[in-house]
């Protein structure tokens, strides 16, 4: 099925939509865009309505975005994800971690 | 009662495809939609487990599937290695530990067992 991300700039904040899985095979491509992102220093909003399935490689791509961009004092709000994937979230406590809308 | 063997080179490229094939024997015995999505995670993550902490891959990964009336044991037998060690906040640990209803993890294999919601 593979990976898709789709990204604009929208009022100053990069908004991110991945389209499909991001498993062990697509995490790395995933990581590759998320790092280009990154240095463009901006807020930085996913939107995970269209992850049909993520799995803990997806989940350290996310951690690592989210020291990066506290690191740039800059914030990440997660919104729309569907139940299975925020099931996930939730089982590795991430949802205290992460802004999730 | 029905068993099931497999084996899959220990490889990332064959998580997906055991994620559908494991998924299609568990639908078999009628668990619903939830219960497959937390069976795909889980084997998908025994898997990432040990591709990520064992590198050594000569080997298959040995999975034996059994069927009852209301679960699902599958146990995962990675030959490359001698002893399963693990830190409890591994993430692919947790996930497993959360979604299984039971999990045992003894020398150099894990079983896992779902059961069906009644």
């Amino acid at each position: 099925m593979g990976l898709e991300i789709k990204k604009e700039v929208v009022d100053d904040v990069y908004e991110v939509t991945p389209v499909g899985e991001i498993d062990i095979m697509s995490s790395e491509e995933f990581k590759k865009e998320i790092n280009k992102i990154i240095e463009e220093k901006k807020d930085i909003k996913i939107n995970g309505e269209k992850i049909e399935y993520m799995d803990s490689t997806g989940l350290g791509v996310l951690i690592s975005l989210l020291k990066n961009t506290k690191e740039n004092d800059k914030k990440i709000i997660i919104k729309n994800l569907k139940p299975n994937i925020y099931k996930l979230f939730n089982i590795t406590g991430l949802t205290k971690v992460f802004e999730i809308e | 009662m029905e068993k099931i063997k497999i084996q899959i080179p220990k490889k990332s490229d064959y998580i997906s495809t055991l994620r559908l094939t494991t998924s299609s024997i568990a639908s078999k015995i009628g668990f619903d939609i939830d219960a497959l999505e937390d069976i795909k995670m889980l084997i998908s993550e025994v898997c990432i487990f040990l591709i990520k902490n064992f590198k050594d891959d000569k080997n298959p990964i040995e999975l034996k599937y059994i069927l009852q009336n209301d679960k699902i044991s599958i146990s995962i037998l990675d030959t490359n290695i001698k002893e399963i060690n693990y830190d409890i906040e591994d993430m692919s640990i947790m996930i497993i530990k959360s979604l299984a209803d039971d999990v045992l993890i003894k020398n150099n294999e894990i079983n896992i067992t779902k059961n069906k919601l009644i």
